[in-house]
C-alpha cells in the first residue's frame, strides 16, 4: 500500500490540480503527473482517472475524457458514477459522429467510430456514418461488408437496408440493390394494431 | 446460482435510489452488492465509499470509518474518502 511522504506529495499535487481554476492545461499536466507517478509506484487509481476525465471533458477534450473513463472503469468496474459519466460521454461521441452537419468524408469519422466500436458503444447511426464515410472515400468493399452486417444486426431498421441498397447500387450490383430496397419497403409496413383495419369512428 | 456483475450493478442502482427515503434498506442492498462483488473477485473502492457515506449519514461512525479504510487501502488517492475520514474525525 502506498503511504508516507510520497503519497502526501502526490495528494498535494492532486489537490492543486483540482483547485486549478484559471489554467486548465496546467491542471491537466498535474493530473497526468499524478497518474504517471502513481503508476510507477504500482497504483492505478480509478478516482484520479475519473477526476482527470471530468477536467478533460470541461476542456472540450471529449475523446481523451472517454479514454480516461475507460481506464477508471477498468480499475473499478463497479463504480456507478464512472459508469454514468462513461455512458454520457459515449452518447455525446455518438451524437458528434452522427452530426448531420459533418461531411460524409470527414477524416475524424474513422477515429470516432473506432473509439465507439472498441468500447462496445456504437449504435445504428454510428455504423451508418461509417458506411457513408466508406462510400464517400471510395472504399466500396468495406462499405458493403459493413452494410451487410448492419442488416443482420438491425434487420428491422429501414436505414440499414437503404444503406445496403445504396452501396450495392454504387458497386453495380443491381440485384442486391433491388432486393435491399424491397426489404426496406417491407420494414416500413407495420401490421395494424390489434389487427383492426380502417379509421376509428365515434 | 451465483451473481453476475450486472446483478451487483442493479443492487448498487437500487441502493442509490433508496438512499434518501430508506437508507436502512439501501444499506442492505449495498452490503449484498459487496458480498456478491467479493464472490466475483472484485474489490471496488467506490462501492465501499458509497457504503461509508451512507453509514456516516446514519451516524454509525465506527462502521463508516471501517469502510473509509477499505476505500483508502484500495485507492489511496480517493480524495472523497480522505475528506470523509476528516469529517469522521478519524486518524490516518
Amino acid at each position: 500500500m502506498l503511504t508516507g511522504t510520497k503519497l502526501e506529495a502526490l495528494l498535494a499535487k492532486l489537490r492543486r490540480a483540482l483547485d486549478e481554476r484559471g489554467d486548465a492545461e496546467a491542471a491537466e499536466k498535474l493530473f497526468r503527473e499524478v497518474v504517471a507517478e502513481a503508476q510507477r509506484l504500482g497504483c492505478v487509481s480509478a478516482y484520479v482517472h475519473y477526476v482527470l476525465a471530468g477536467a478533460l471533458d470541461r476542456m472540450g477534450k471529449l475523446e481523451m475524457a472517454f479514454d480516461e473513463l475507460k481506464k477508471a472503469l477498468k480499475a473499478d468496474p463497479l463504480a456507478l458514477p464512472v459508469r454514468h459519466s462513461f455512458e454520457d460521454v459515449a452518447a455525446r461521441l455518438r451524437a458528434a459522429l452522427a452530426d448531420p452537419a459533418r461531411a460524409p468524408e470527414d477524416a475524424d469519422i474513422p477515429r470516432l467510430y473506432g473509439l465507439l466500436v472498441e468500447a462496445g458503444k456504437a449504435d445504428l447511426e454510428s455504423h451508418l456514418a461509417m458506411v457513408r464515410f466508406a462510400v464517400a472515400t471510395a472504399q466500396l468493399e468495406r462499405a458493403r461488408v459493413l452494410a451487410e452486417a448492419l442488416t443482420t444486426l438491425f434487420p428491422a431498421a429501414r436505414e440499414a437496408w437503404e444503406a445496403l441498397a445504396r452501396v450495392a447500387r454504387a458497386q453495380g450490383d443491381l440485384g442486391r440493390a433491388t432486393a435491399a430496397e424491397a426489404e426496406a419497403g417491407l420494414v416500413g409496413m407495420q401490421p395494424p394494431l390489434f389487427g383492426v383495419e380502417g379509421k376509428a369512428m365515434a | 446460482m451465483s451473481a453476475t456483475k450486472d446483478d451487483v450493478l442493479l443492487k448498487l442502482q437500487a441502493a442509490e435510489n433508496l438512499s434518501s427515503e430508506d437508507p436502512e434498506k439501501a444499506e442492505l442492498f449495498l452490503r449484498s452488492a459487496l458480498r456478491c462483488a467479493e464472490a466475483l473477485g472484485h474489490s471496488s473502492p467506490t462501492l465501499h465509499l458509497q457504503l461509508a457515506e451512507l453509514l456516516y449519514r446514519l451516524r454509525r461512525r465506527r462502521q463508516a470509518i471501517e469502510q473509509v479504510r477499505e476505500v483508502l487501502a484500495l485507492d489511496p488517492f480517493n480524495l472523497a474518502a480522505l475528506k470523509l475520514r476528516r469529517a469522521l474525525g478519524a486518524a490516518s
